[in-house]
């Protein structure tokens, strides 16, 4: 197992390499001058720009400058922001902002897990039932609607219509997650309902519920211990595979709800071409999803016996 | 939402695929599991639906004209985000135009993107996936690497970085962003079909025979494995049409003048939006084109695939 692991984790260093590299060739490469843009309707100086620019390394050629920006990741250091927050360390702003959207993606997690699940075993145990056909429907639903969409319908049709509801800001305390929560989880929520459902009916068909039936076990016991726990499989891994799609999905959230988060400052930083503070963050994005991943990996041993690593 | 009523004749036609007979004709073969799928699509109501729904999409996006007399620029600032009212159902938007006439001309550049981008990324897919399938070795072995070195990206996140730094943003643009970010999975699954193809007794008796491999690919390989594909590819119309709008919302997709559902979501500032709600109607539309892809795409991959029958 820990041979496993550490064969895995050394996997992970040429897909982060890769991706940091996109990310950085795409921000650094492409047309657009950061630090002319700095001044605004007034250019800087000369020779402050020529200040910043050495300082930044943005004279060097591309693969130079990557190569001196991921001896410093290395090292810990993932640079300092060129605009967004001007001078701070990238994991100074991360530090800051973590909290929030930390807050917002368990909350969010919480919301799909439970409801999401549990929509999908009441689905798959009365097939073709009325609840089932609701939750078929409405998870269809959702899914279809992007989440920008489903956060200012509920804005709308919510938050303004009960006043202990926060539409913005996290002043208000835990409250203030709901909504965010709601909206960030609806399409994740929606797709692990179906996929549970379909995965807990596929398994209560299969041979060895029969049998945990026909030896007399309670119905409740041939569920839960036996057709639920091969049907969380797959579900494990959609867990995983979505932890990164709430992450991105952060920056929509914490724009439309006003959270001072991690998504909320990816999005600034895009919008303002620093560099630094895009690829340290997405990068951070990738890792989490990585290690996620791998989580889930070794999970499966432990739900599935008949998956073993050497 | 597979048909358990109309499953088992087709466990018959997978046995004949795997005689190797049937392998020297892959087409006849493709089209025996492709008329089987039809037959019980042309039944079931909630894939005939839902391509009724893009049937109308699509001629509205080439038609818009036949749904409004207004043009989408017929526009009097006195009646700015003036609620639905006789003659105007929708309202009108910040600018004072009919909402309704520019949701429907809005059609056109909300699928033509979706288009674009599903064409491109299928393409890519079914190249990329039967190649590197099908040859392995360095080629799979860097195509793999290169697919999970994307796939890593957030859709959203890459979309907007890139998107970013183009000053111009048209359909190409906006097409091309999105492309980049969502052709690994629809890779994976290409190849990991292919995989599974590679090794049936069709393929191996066509090798026997002396055939190429590039005929092998093309005639044999190919064709067995585009069913998973397909169905996909539907559910990803439906995927960029929400991920276009999203972007667009963000600010960094189609600019005014252009007209996409999501430049419509995106012009009203957030605080009147929430004032007037009838400015949200551009939703609609995408709800609905984005479900009966998704209903379309789910229906196709159960009666396309043998395993679920």
């Amino acid at each position: 197992m820990g041979r496993y692991i550490l064969r895995r984790l050394l996997q992970m260093i040429p897909v982060l390499i890769g991706t940091t590299f996109l990310i950085y060739a795409m921000n650094f490469a492409l047309p657009g001058d950061p630090v002319a843009a700095l001044g605004g309707d007034r250019p800087l100086p000369q020779e402050v720009q020529d200040q910043i620019r050495e300082r930044y390394n943005l004279d060097d050629p591309l693969l130079v400058q990557y190569a001196k920006y991921m001896g410093n990741v290395v090292q810990g250091d993932f640079g300092e922001s060129l605009s967004v927050r001007r001078g701070q360390d990238v994991t100074e702003i991360v530090a800051d902002t973590w909290p929030v959207t930390v807050r917002l993606a368990l909350v969010a997690f919480v919301f799909e897990i439970v409801i999401g699940l549990a929509a999908g075993v009441v689905a798959a145990l009365r097939r073709g039932s009325f609840v089932d056909n609701l939750v078929r429907g409405s998870t269809i639903l959702l899914v279809s609607l992007p989440i920008f969409v489903t956060a200012l319908v509920l804005q709308v049709a919510v938050g303004l219509r009960f006043d202990w509801i926060p539409v913005a800001g996290t002043q208000q305390g835990a409250v203030s997650y709901l909504l965010p929560g709601i909206a960030l989880a609806s399409v994740s929520l929606a797709y692990l309902a179906r996929l549970t459902r379909n995965s807990l009916m596929e398994n209560l068909r299969a041979d060895y519920v029969r049998t945990a039936t026909a030896k007399g076990l309670p119905r409740s016991r041939v569920v839960g211990r036996h057709a639920l726990r091969n049907s969380m499989i797959p579900v494990v891994t959609f867990l995983a595979f979505d932890l990164g799609v709430l992450l991105s999905g952060t920056i929509v959230t914490e724009g439309i709800f006003n959270l001072n988060g991690i998504g909320g400052i990816v999005f600034d930083a895009i919008r303002q071409q620093d560099g630094t503070v895009v690829v340290g963050i997405v990068t951070m994005f990738v890792l989490v999803y990585l290690v996620a991943n791998l989580i889930v990996d070794v999970l499966y041993a432990a739900l599935d016996p008949r998956i073993r690593y050497e | 939402m597979s048909d358990p009523r109309a499953g088992r004749e087709v466990e018959v036609e997978v046995d004949v695929d795997g005689t190797p007979e049937a392998g020297q004709e892959a087409t006849a073969e493709g089209a025996g599991l492709w008329s089987e799928a039809w037959r019980d699509l042309r039944r079931n109501p909630l894939f005939v639906l839902p391509v009724l729904v893009i049937a109308l999409f699509t001629v509205v996006a080439f038609f818009p004209q036949w749904f409004t007399d207004l043009g989408p620029r017929s526009c009097d600032l006195a009646r700015s985000a003036d609620p639905p009212q006789a003659g105007h159902w929708l309202g009108f938007d910040r600018q004072g135009c009919d909402l309704y006439a520019r949701t429907v001309f809005s059609t056109r550049a909300s699928l033509l993107i979706a288009l674009i981008v599903t064409v491109s990324a299928f393409v890519i897919a079914v190249i990329l996936g039967s190649v590197a399938g099908y040859v392995g070795r360095w080629v799979d072995t860097l195509a793999a690497r290169l697919a999970d070195i994307v796939f890593g990206i957030p859709l959203i996140v890459g979309a907007l970085v890139v998107l970013n730094v183009v000053a111009d943003r048209g359909l190409l643009q906006v097409s091309g962003a999105l492309l980049l970010f969502t052709w690994p999975p629809m890779f994976r699954l290409m190849r990991s079909t292919v995989l599974s193809v590679r090794e049936t007794e069709y393929v191996q008796a066509a090798r026997a025979l002396g055939a190429s491999n590039l005929r092998i690919i093309v005639r044999h390989v190919v064709p067995n494995a585009l069913a998973p594909v397909i169905a996909y590819a539907t559910v990803l119309m439906g995927v960029i049409i929400s991920a276009e709008a999203t972007i667009t919302f963000l600010g960094a997709g189609l600019q005014l003048p252009a007209l996409s559902w999501g430049v419509l979501l995106s012009t009203p500032p957030r605080t009147e939006l929430l004032n007037t709600p009838h400015l949200l109607f551009p939703a609609v539309p995408v709800a609905l084109t984005v479900l009966s892809f998704v209903l379309a795409g789910d229906a196709l991959r159960d009666a396309l695939d043998p395993k679920l029958r």
